[in-house]
């Protein structure tokens, strides 16, 4: 435990690097300095992308298999997600909804 | 770790270069301290409400308040988590509640065909490529979702050639 925590503090700084120097990296030089057109194009896809990624296998995977059923809680607990953002816009209603489609699943299903 | 970090504070390059013209003109200090603030929600209201051209030279003052609200809420509710967070049950599966807040950012995202197209591919290959160690199924959903999009984008009706 004590040998890995220098790992664990290690890594926290390095993503605190990471975020700051990403929000920085236009605005510190404070020059006229600009993203080339062929970077602007690709991110304009990488953040949807990215978080679709961290998304799907969060909600199809069960233990690390394809879980595609009405009784993966977490599958149909995204996909009412999904609906009510996508009819609400309300990031507080697609929680709630979405935790309590979980719930019902897991109570009827499990 | 530290690539899964890259990869989700890549957005954060995009507002960089949206608010670089707006402080420009201030201190260095100050363009250390707003960087450090920046958080999605602050980006988004700040877009929204000035543009580059507009010549306010003070909106930096609504950017640090909103930002220092956002913040104190951010630290108070870490601060919970780590030390009342064990006190929750682990059956409620409260941690789903992140990945359903990502759905909820994820939406407003999906502006366009082709950015969506592209996200739907990432999510494929994300499922596909789920086994693959140090998160390189992550790295190499983006990629394709990336790719996907700029076909789409070019293939497609121009619906969705504007800028972001």
């Amino acid at each position: 435990m004590a040998a890995e925590s220098w790992l664990v503090w290690a890594l926290i700084a390095g993503m605190a690097l990471v975020a700051f120097f990403t929000r920085a990296i236009f605005i510190l030089p404070g020059s006229h300095l600009r993203l080339p057109p062929t970077a602007e194009r690709v991110l304009r896809y990488a953040p949807a992308a990215a978080i679709m990624a961290i998304i799907v296998p969060d909600l199809a995977l069960a233990h690390g298999a394809l879980s595609i059923s009405i009784e993966n809680p977490r599958l149909v607990g995204g996909l009412v997600a999904f609906a009510l953002a996508a009819a609400t816009r309300s990031i507080l209603a697609t929680i709630v909804g979405g935790m309590l489609a979980l719930t019902l699943v897991r109570q009827f299903a499990g | 770790m530290i690539a899964t970090a890259l990869v989700v504070n890549l957005r954060y390059v995009i507002y960089s270069a949206v608010l670089a013209p707006h402080f420009e003109h201030l201190p260095r200090r100050w363009r250390v301290l707003l960087s450090y603030v920046t958080v999605d929600g602050m980006f988004a209201l700040f877009a929204g409400r000035y543009r580059p051209d507009d010549g306010n030279r003070h909106n930096h003052w609504y950017f640090l308040g909103g930002s220092l609200v956002m913040w104190c809420a951010w630290q108070l509710s870490s601060g919970i988590g780590i030390f009342a967070g064990a006190m929750i049950p682990a059956e409620w599966s409260l941690e789903f509640a992140s990945t359903l807040a990502l759905i909820a950012l994820l939406i407003p995202l999906l502006f366009d065909r082709a950015v969506t197209w592209g996200a739907v591919a990432a999510g494929g290959v994300a499922l596909i490529a789920a086994r693959l160690p140090l998160n390189l199924g992550l790295l190499a959903a983006i990629a394709v979702g990336v790719a996907a999009g700029l076909a789409v984008a070019r293939i497609g009706p121009r619906n969705g050639v504007g800028r972001v």
